[in-house]
């Protein structure tokens, strides 16, 4: 029921900002294997009736890594039976490293990741885009508009549009020379981009410990400002437990028509303590009195 | 107080006078901010449409949503305006020009143009992508052209221009850039008001008061601590996080004659709306009923109990029955009557001295010394006789030198 929370449970207009934050103590990163699962193996639960064309149909998931590689999460997902290889293989999934000199992400384009973006004149001299700092912000960018522009129509019912997923929105700020500006104006980009007409959602982590200081708080702040959802991920407020890990705060900040009905039940803040086994993940609610949500996967 | 806002900027321009200005500001505490936002702005797009409204366009400047999105602006009623007297600007899709550039850099001989028009027939919503938003004069060029557009050109006819956000353009542009943006448009006339929207945490102090002088009404978009939990839902915890939907609306506006009025609304965002309630409903935590949800016994008294409890006569507390209050003090009552008596004798002695003024003053002496000298047998004193005047006390030593404590 952490979608319930999220705003999964309804039918999804794609366009969601889910910002997961987490700190030194506690790490989202199982978080991330968890959506992975998620989107992806819902996906191919809807796609199972009608056979896709592999070449046109639109990735579900494109993996931005930048703290570890692709067999880290193969491995994970493995063991939650889940095989990531078969979606790269299908295209469902387009996972991109960018620290690593050979992207594996799409195999027709050159495989330099701060790829040179010929300047035009006629751009503006005060709005010099293509500064070297964040050639590589926009060369991704560059990559994932020319793979929603190949991705044509061929609408698979059911399908929750293409979610972009960053494993460390921090690195990505080193990436981007230290820009935290154009760390924002890639994600506002993000979520711009359409695939097959259904724009683009998106799920980053952060640390949130980095920027707790007032000097960098603003940067984190006008995240959750842009986010959708704001997960934190945080040690047990009640001290050190051997069998709970942490405990996961979700603000959910928008009211969809949609979601309304549920407003009632649903809050929009919802906690859960969180366990994490050597292969999965198992969050359930803190407290049995209140109406807060119950949820074991 | 969100009436006194649409009726502002309906009212529009006042003869000599800049347009007025709205400004919206919000925390992350809340998420009204964005609701309240487009409840004003759906107001005055109602009252453009059905011609109430000085303004006879509107421009909305989307920076933080797409320009469909703005499809609930236009309403069922039907107007006599043009089709065209609702304008975006669509700084959303492109505001850094990357998408310029890339297809650019992909098709050099596309055209140059600074704005690509763009009408979406099935929605009725009329944007135009603004390349180079960033630019500030190039934003404010195309405003007013857009603006211009909406009236169909009439050079009398004025426009609303609304920005839904200003985040980006202060993340890239310096604040002397935008508050020039802002109080240009403010002074243009046909410019029938201005209103935006801004996350204030997310600057110092100085940049949102340097904005907030430029705008005559500050909304700020507050969450409220202390809702009572009748009006919220029943499993929402008390706390900052809890009350995101639910908050008060404070309105500052600066009178033309230097009056700053302040006035503080409820709101509470619900699915497709948001309800304003006068803050009176609202009572602050830990006043009346509210505080009796989460505890076991009863904390309040019925009016009964009031009154039985005024009844209640405290073992020390004065009784109040006429008579004079005698109060033990540790000595013999016999000394205590002594006293007493020794006290009327100085009355009475004080009442003969005076009616004894009219008869004489040397009798009534004598008489008083008489009558002194019987009280101060009754009444003690203290006689003191130093042992020899020539004893000084010594400056060198401590006169409490002997004193053993």
């Amino acid at each position: 029921m952490l979608e319930e929370a999220i705003g999964w449970d309804d039918r999804q207009a794609g366009g969601q900002f889910i910002l997961v934050k987490d700190c030194v103590a506690t790490s989202a990163g199982f978080l991330l294997n968890y959506f992975l699962k998620k989107v992806l193996t819902s996906a191919e639960k809807s796609s199972t009736l009608a056979p896709r064309n592999i070449q046109q149909g639109p990735p579900k998931v494109v993996f931005l890594a930048l703290s570890a590689p692709f067999s880290h999460y193969n491995r994970i997902c493995k063991k939650q039976g889940c095989n990531l290889t078969a979606f790269r293989e299908s295209g469902d999934l387009v996972f991109a490293e960018l620290f690593s000199e050979e992207s594996t992400w799409d195999q027709k384009k050159p495989q330099n990741p701060g790829v040179s973006v010929s300047v035009s004149t006629s751009v503006s001299a005060g709005h010099e885009v293509a500064h070297t700092c964040d050639k590589l912000v926009v060369g991704v960018y560059r990559r994932l508009r020319d793979m929603a522009k190949k991705s044509s129509a061929c609408g698979v019912e059911g399908c929750k549009g293409t979610f972009i997923m960053i494993d460390d929105l921090s690195l990505l700020e080193v990436a981007a020379g230290g820009s935290r500006a154009h760390v924002l104006d890639f994600l506002h980009y993000c979520q711009v981009l359409s695939f097959n007409s259904k724009r683009c959602s998106l799920i980053s982590l952060i640390h949130g410990d980095i920027y707790s200081s007032t000097l960098f708080s603003s940067f984190l702040r006008e995240l959750e400002h842009a986010a959708d959802v704001v997960i934190s991920v945080e040690p047990l407020s009640t001290g050190y437990a051997t069998d709970i890990h942490g405990q996961l705060k979700v603000v959910n900040r928008t009211i969809s028509s949609s979601t309304s009905r549920k407003m009632s039940e649903v809050p929009q803040l919802s906690s859960f303590g969180g366990r994490i086994p050597l292969n999965t993940c198992t969050t359930y609610p803190q407290d049995t009195d209140s109406d807060q949500l119950r949820f074991l996967s | 107080m969100a009436d006194t806002v649409i009726r502002l900027i309906r009212n529009g321009v006042a003869v000599g006078e800049h347009a007025p200005a709205a400004m919206f500001h919000d925390s992350i505490d809340t998420a009204g901010g964005r609701p309240a936002f487009n409840h004003v702005l759906s107001s005055i797009a109602s009252n453009i449409a059905s011609g109430v409204a000085q303004a006879k366009g509107l421009v909305v400047v989307a920076f933080s949503q797409n320009p469909e999105d703005y499809n609930f602006l236009h309403n069922k009623k039907t107007t006599e305006l043009s089709s065209t007297w609702l304008q975006i600007v669509d700084c959303y899709t492109d505001p850094l020009g990357w998408e310029n550039l890339l297809s650019l850099a992909c098709e050099p001989h596309q055209n140059d143009e600074a704005c690509i028009k763009s009408i979406h027939e099935q929605n009725r919503i009329c944007s135009t992508v603004c390349r180079d938003p960033l630019d500030i004069d190039n934003l404010l060029t195309t405003i007013i052209s857009i603006g211009k557009g909406s009236v169909n050109q009439q050079p009398n006819a004025q426009f609303v221009v609304a920005f839904d956000s200003i985040e980006i353009l202060l993340r890239h542009q310096s604040l002397p850039l935008v508050a020039r943006l802002l109080s240009t448009l403010r002074s243009i006339d046909q410019v029938s008001s201005l209103l935006w929207l801004m996350h204030s945490d997310l600057h110092e102090r100085s940049i949102v008061a340097s904005l907030e002088y430029i705008a005559t009404m500050v909304i700020s978009i507050e969450p409220v601590v202390g809702i009572p939990l009748d009006t919220l839902h029943n499993n929402v915890e008390i706390g900052s996080l809890s009350n995101l939907f639910v908050g008060s609306f404070r309105l500052r506006q600066k009178r033309r004659n230097g009056r700053v009025k302040e006035q503080v609304e409820n709101f509470r965002v619900d699915s497709s709306s948001i309800k304003f309630m006068p803050v009176s409903q609202v009572s602050p935590i830990g006043m009346g009923k509210i505080a009796s949800h989460k505890v076991p016994f009863n904390l309040q008294l019925t009016d009964k109990e009031v009154k039985d409890r005024a009844k209640v006569v405290l073992p020390f507390e004065h009784q109040g029955t006429g008579k004079e209050v005698k109060i033990y003090d540790g000595r013999d009552d016999s000394r205590g009557e002594l006293m007493l008596q020794g006290k009327d004798e100085e009355k009475h002695l004080t009442l003969s001295a005076f009616t004894s003024s009219i008869e004489g003053q040397q009798h009534a002496r004598e008489e008083s010394k008489v009558q002194a000298d019987s009280y101060q047998a009754h009444a003690g004193a203290i006689h003191y006789i130093r042992d020899s005047d020539d004893e000084f006390p010594d400056s060198d030593e401590d006169p409490d030198d002997d004193l053993d404590i």
